[in-house]
């Protein structure tokens, strides 16, 4: 026992071994902290940025078709965040392991309020105008190239969704897409539309594009303010077009 | 110092009194060896680790607080040092994650059904997977609280309570003439 002892005694008088000082340790914890804060900083950013795209290009009116709605919806989900997403809780989880409120509890119960704390926080910044000003300022040349480019994705169009503004209803029933080309919607008895629509409404169209009409199964009106039509503009944020001449 | 209490200690040991950690050595030496020698009984050395695991409490002792009991702390560190060894050697895998810390279990019942005598137990503990083995360890041999040990393996109480009556049905199955 006394060898042992010789040994740890002579090992911290000849400075072999240091004692770290409670600063080093206050900093360790503190840079975990900021760890965990930014990746829950970026988790919420991805979240909201997904409801914000989700949105803007009329997917969340998709589930309301039923299955027909779901499977565009889940091919035009942005996936590659959505694992970013789960890969970022993944860290939030293993840095809050350092901490007992987080250890002490099965994995299980803190990744669901991890997550549960990233989806209200998301829905949250979505609700506020932050990624169409970061939209308008990415294609105002506002932001670094590849702030812009991974905004300019938002507007990426899907298959079979279309979003546009009615500009003709009665025998013919036409759109203005985002792109400014016009599209006429053909629709049959088992297509899925509101009963009342008007000239200037923003709906998005499901159905397939064949020789410039869409053969629709569904229509869904869209709120015109959150939906992304750079050409009009957002939601309390001029048209692009216009600002930018 | 002799009777102080070994939180009195280690605050004397943060205050710069280096002479004070000796008495810590002296104190916990036996347990940090006894925990070694049946956690790493397959490992030649051991007795390396149990240096180490005072050494690097010395290093760190500024990361303990005082308010808490120092007991746990020091396991804590030791528990670190073998777990270090024995990813270290590749003989045995030791996850930074398990599964059963993952989900739900039911609140553990602390009162354990009996077990032979730790002496006949020793040899077949040693077979046990390192998370089954250690949780045996520290209950059977260093008669710690189910709360210690969630606090030094840093996992839940329930899984505590897991991994104790998996290292008992694992146990069974080995030396089934004695349980």
């Amino acid at each position: 026992m006394k060898h042992l002892k010789e040994h740890i005694m002579g090992a911290i008088k000849t400075d072999q071994v240091r004692m770290r000082s409670r600063l080093f340790f206050l900093t360790h914890t503190a840079l975990w902290l900021i760890a965990i804060l930014l990746s829950f900083a970026v988790a919420l950013f991805l979240l909201s940025f997904a409801i914000f795209m989700l949105r803007g290009n009329g997917l969340l009116a998709a589930p309301s078709l039923g299955m027909h709605g779901i499977l565009p919806l889940l091919f035009s989900l942005p996936w590659l965040i959505g694992l970013a997403i789960m890969m970022l809780i993944a860290t939030i989880e293993i840095l809050g392991m350092h901490f007992a409120v987080v250890y002490r509890r099965p994995v299980l119960y803190s990744a669901l309020a991890v997550l549960s704390i990233t989806i209200v926080g998301a829905s949250l910044v979505a609700h506020t105008t932050l990624h169409e000003r970061m939209f308008r300022m990415g294609r105002e040349g506002k932001l670094p190239p590849l702030g812009a480019r991974f905004y300019e994705g938002a507007l990426h169009e899907r298959p079979n969704i279309h979003v546009g503004e009615i500009i003709e209803i009665g025998e013919r029933f036409v759109i203005e897409t985002r792109t400014g080309s016009t599209t006429v919607i053909i629709m049959n008895k088992e297509t899925r539309r509101p009963p009342s629509l008007s000239i200037g409404d923003t709906v998005v169209v499901f159905g397939e594009l064949v020789d410039g009409s869409i053969a629709a199964f569904g229509i869904r009106p869209l709120n015109k303010e959150r939906v992304l039509f750079p050409k009009r503009g957002f939601k309390g944020l001029p048209s692009l077009e216009t600002s930018t001449r | 110092m002799e009777s102080e209490s070994d939180e009195l200690v280690a605050a004397r040991v943060q205050q710069g009194d280096t002479e004070a950690f000796g008495v810590l050595v002296d104190r916990y030496e036996p347990k940090m060896s006894r925990y070694a020698q049946r956690f790493l009984s397959h490992y030649e050395d051991r007795e390396d680790a149990v240096q180490d695991v005072f050494l690097r409490a010395y290093e760190r002792i500024q990361s303990y607080r005082s308010t808490e009991r120092f007991s746990p702390w020091l396991y804590r560190v030791a528990h670190n040092v073998y777990v270090n060894l024995i990813r270290s050697r590749g003989r045995e895998k030791v996850r930074f994650v398990d599964l059963d810390t993952f989900f739900p279990a039911g609140i553990p019942d602390e009162t354990q059904p009996d077990m032979p005598d730790v002496v006949d137990m020793a040899p077949f503990i040693a077979t046990l997977d390192p998370k089954y083995r250690e949780a045996i360890v520290l209950f059977y041999y260093e008669e710690k609280s189910y709360e210690d040990i969630a606090a030094i393996l840093q996992i839940p109480k329930a899984t505590v309570g897991v991994r104790l009556a998996r290292a008992r049905a694992a146990l069974k199955k080995i030396m089934p003439p004695l349980i």
